[in-house]
């Protein structure tokens, strides 16, 4: 009852000319028209008290009775103390709910504590329930933090205390093969939205006490946990430092992906390129945290940044380092040299046909000629018309419900451009130029860098209609200088290569054994630059024989 | 011949570029300069090496923009192909030295590969009874073509005023300048030859362009017949470096002259400078071509190049034995 007057009490202040009626229940939260941060402000404010029934409707008025709100009242111990216990549905595991009932209603008989008063009880269940996993609330936004979290309030008469039962059951999706890097050769798990499972993957992966992770909240309504992973004393601890600072100086009301996240903490935000990656495979995070990187884990998405980045990264993929390193560089450097042709090629067509066709062999350029023949646009339209209807086919087919998704490609695909080249509105060349471009733009394994190349793409086609290769080559210098100064939490994008650190080369354009990999790379490692010893390659008998006793002199 | 010979000369002429910069760490020409000769004679010499910084960049911008001309963009204005290159070089000085030496990591290879690629093809065509009569007609005329690829070391002055950034100057710096002059002198050395080889003396003589035209006369299997373009960019690229350079250190430079603390707002004027001087500064090809005679190079920049720096070398020496005392501290603390 006390409550009720509070809040009047409150509203009094708040509008002193007008003395209103008392209202019921339901009317009244109608008009409470409080916002939603002083709301918020609340509830941090709001102690517990003793009072049980007092608690319980403060927590009913705090979540506006919500039908999903659960509000277990029962009598505990032998004295038939007050008690009620406070959870979300469907947040919490039935049979942990069951379990604290029977430690509550059963377990204080059997140990023979008769006669307790209100306190005793409360404290004879905190020496039972505090474990590691169970904590106490003593305010408001302790105790909400955790029935959200689906963790069960224990409320007893006579105590200003809540024990949170840990009683976490919600439901989340199984450990899939991540849809967005798919492997030939490689662990299948992925990452879910569960932070939890999430954590639990790299610490199955790297069983170094040295994994640390820290928490924190980001988003004043969501509040969302983040966790900064790092292997301590390989990371940097610069780079840690500037990471926390940034991410505690976000201030937002919700987080629900980590690109969010992302965005705030990015070096570069006006570049196309992106400044962190992110993935779904708890290997690429587990190898990355070896070579000293961090990683931010976000709850709600299976998204986990990468951080520093540099661009050779995008263009890896976990398959170079599964199989064996002839096969892993040829993929890796395919990947890279098809990533310069999504950006150039189209550009470098117009301009060759446009302004130096003698610099192709006759013969082709008469055949490219000959096709061109009857066709209305001059390249450049042609181009540009074909790449913008590939990039809106590429669009559609990804929201298209996987239905109806093939239906787009065959419409799109061979109905257009077959019947584009048979009325003569583009050239077949046009279409094999773009469609090659596509194909080499699909092979970068990360969507954000191959968008990126498709911009650009666009970019060039027009330098290249205006001045030709010159233009080509002002684009392509443009590229390379933009890209060099960029700098992802103080580590050069471009590394190793835009700082040329030739130890680092053997796992940028292409990847060595790896028993040649002996150390990390150079200006992310360099706390203990050394990943194992030098010498691990494969020995004849006789080659093995002599390092043994060249060993066993060494000892 | 000459090339060798012009390698001792300018070999000769770095080692004292990178000494004096060497004895001055942490410092630019113009701020040593200064300190060598007074504030005002320091600067109107030290304002010499700006003007060579000017004159080299514009000369080099206009080599390229007639190549282009001549050979691609026939009809493109030679004001465009110069500025878009011009325009490229301010944006990389504006965001700083750093970048500039990145992009010069990623654009080196490039460089190296088609400067290897562009010598091993011609051999195909060589014909090395072009290269029978050696020193046919003595000594002085190999002398005299030595004057000019030595000269074109003036770029390195452009080190004065990078060592200041340079971590380690001490160590680095002299085994750097050594080994791009030694690779650039080869460069050279294997280009003439290649040139003689595959065109024959005479003919190489008169072209306009006698490396280009080697290039042009190669044709790999009757596909590739005109590879010329797949050179001429990364020398294009190779030039973006150059430029920048000295356009950075035209303004660093400029800037220590009137005491700014900031290049970044000369670097614009500075550019528009160079463009309408690499415009004005010849009337055809042909004149940029006598930028290569040697008597012109006597005439004019020799002096430019060699005197302030002896001027300064004195200088040096004369102010050696006062300053000798708090260097040899220094050393010992190392």
């Amino acid at each position: 009852m006390k409550l009720k007057f509070d809040i009047l009490n409150r509203m009094r202040l708040l509008f002193p000319g007008k003395k209103k009626k008392r209202q019921p229940e339901h009317k009244r939260m109608h008009t409470d028209n409080r916002d939603v941060s002083q709301r918020e402000a609340d509830v941090k404010r709001t102690p517990l008290v003793a009072d049980l029934e007092e608690n319980l409707q403060r927590i009913a008025s705090i979540c506006g009775n919500s039908y999903d709100l659960n509000i277990m009242r029962f009598l505990a111990g032998p004295h038939e103390v007050n008690a009620a216990l406070v959870f979300l549905d469907g947040m919490v595991n039935k049979d942990a709910i069951n379990n604290l009932m029977r430690i509550v209603k059963i377990d204080t008989f059997k140990t023979g504590i008769k006669g307790v008063h209100k306190e005793e009880l409360y404290q004879t269940l905190q020496k039972r329930l505090l474990t590691d996993e169970n904590r106490e609330a003593e305010n408001m936004e302790d105790l909400y933090e955790g029935v959200s979290l689906g963790e069960a309030a224990l409320l007893i008469d006579g105590t200003a205390r809540a024990i949170l039962y840990e009683s976490k059951g919600w439901k989340s999706r199984a450990l899939t093969e991540p849809e967005s890097e798919s492997i030939i050769r490689g662990p299948r798990e992925g990452f879910t939205e569960n932070i939890r499972d999430n954590t639990s993957l790299i610490r199955r992966r790297i069983r170094s006490p040295n994994l640390w992770m820290e928490s924190m909240r980001v988003g004043s309504l969501t509040k969302t946990e983040v966790v900064v992973a790092y292997i301590k004393g390989l990371a940097g601890e610069e780079i840690l430092g500037e990471l926390r600072s940034r991410l505690e100086r976000i201030d937002i009301d919700g987080v629900l992906e980590s690109g969010v996240i992302e965005e705030f903490i990015d070096d570069a935000p006006y570049s196309l390129f992106p400044m962190i990656f992110r993935t779904e495979r708890p290997d690429r995070v587990a190898a990355n945290l070896l070579e000293g990187r961090v990683a931010v884990f976000t709850n709600g998405t299976p998204f986990v940044l990468v951080l520093p980045a540099d661009f050779f990264m995008f263009l890896q993929a976990p398959d170079d380092y599964n199989e064996v390193w002839p096969i892993g560089s040829f993929i890796r450097f395919l990947r890279i040299i098809s990533y310069i042709i999504s950006i150039f090629l189209p550009g470098i067509y117009v301009s060759v046909l446009n302004f130096h066709p003698e610099l192709l062999p006759t013969s082709l350029l008469l055949t490219i000629q000959q096709t061109r023949e009857g066709v209305p646009f001059p390249v450049v339209a042609e181009i540009i018309l074909m790449e913008a209807a590939f990039e809106i086919l590429r669009e559609a087919g990804i929201r298209l419900p996987r239905v109806i998704g093939p239906a787009i490609s065959i419409v799109g695909a061979l109905i257009l451009g077959e019947a584009a080249i048979r009325a003569g509105i583009v050239s077949p060349g046009v279409v094999i130029i773009v469609a090659f471009t596509a194909i080499a733009s699909f092979s970068t394994p990360t969507f954000s860098q191959a968008i990126a190349a498709r911009i650009l793409r666009f970019g060039v086609i027009f330098l290249g209609a205006l001045i030709g290769l010159l233009g080509i080559q002002f684009a392509f210098l443009v590229l390379i200088i933009h890209l060099v100064s960029l700098r992802s939490f103080g580590y050069p994008f471009m590394a190793p290569l835009g700082p040329l650190i030739w130890r680092d080369l053997k796992d940028a354009l292409f990847r060595s054994f790896w028993w040649k990999q002996v150390y990390r790379p150079t200006l992310l490692g360099f706390r203990e630059p050394k990943r194992q010893p030098a010498g691990q390659g494969p020995h004849t008998p006789a080659e093995k024989k002599q390092s043994m006793q060249n060993r066993g002199k060494g000892k | 011949m000459s090339a060798i010979i012009s390698f001792f000369s300018s070999a000769a002429l770095v080692f004292i570029i990178v000494r004096l910069t060497l004895a001055f760490p942490g410092k630019s020409l113009v701020q040593y300069s200064q300190e060598l000769l007074g504030g005002f004679m320091g600067k109107l010499l030290s304002s010499f090496y700006l003007l060579l910084f000017l004159f080299m960049a514009g000369t080099d911008l206009r080599i390229y923009g007639e190549v282009i001309k001549t050979s691609f963009l026939p009809e493109t204005p030679l004001v465009v192909t110069m500025a878009i290159m011009v325009l490229i070089s301010v944006m990389v000085v504006f965001s700083g030295l750093e970048p500039l030496g990145r992009c010069a990591d990623i654009i080196f290879p490039l460089f190296l590969l088609t400067i290897l690629a562009s010598l091993f093809f011609p051999l195909l065509y060589a014909d090395f009874g072009n290269l029978q009569p050696v020193l046919a007609r003595g000594w002085s005329p190999v002398l005299l073509a030595s004057v000019t690829p030595t000269t074109i070391t003036a770029q390195y002055t452009n080190l004065t005023m990078l060592a200041p950034s340079v971590q380690e100057p001490r160590k680095s710096l002299m085994k750097a300048a050594m080994w791009s002059l030694l690779g650039s002198s080869a460069v050279l050395l294997f280009f003439i030859i290649a040139v003689i080889a595959v065109l024959g003396p005479s003919e190489g003589f008169r072209a306009t362009f006698p490396v280009f035209k080697m290039i042009r006369s190669i044709s790999i299997s009757a596909f590739l017949e005109r590879i010329e373009a797949l050179t001429i960019f990364p020398w294009g690229m190779g030039l973006f470096v150059n430029l920048s350079l000295n356009l950075y250190s035209g303004s660093k430079g400029l800037s220590q002259v009137f005491g700014l603390t900031d290049n970044r707002s000369l670097i614009l004027p500075m550019a528009v400078i160079w463009v309408a001087f690499s415009f004005q500064g010849y009337k055809d090809s042909f004149e940029v071509l006598q930028f290569f005679n040697p008597l012109f190079h006597f005439a004019g920049f020799y002096f430019f190049l060699t005197v302030p720096l002896i001027v300064l070398w004195t200088a040096y020496l004369l102010k050696k034995p006062r300053q000798k005392q708090p260097q040899d501290k220094t050393k010992e603390k190392r």
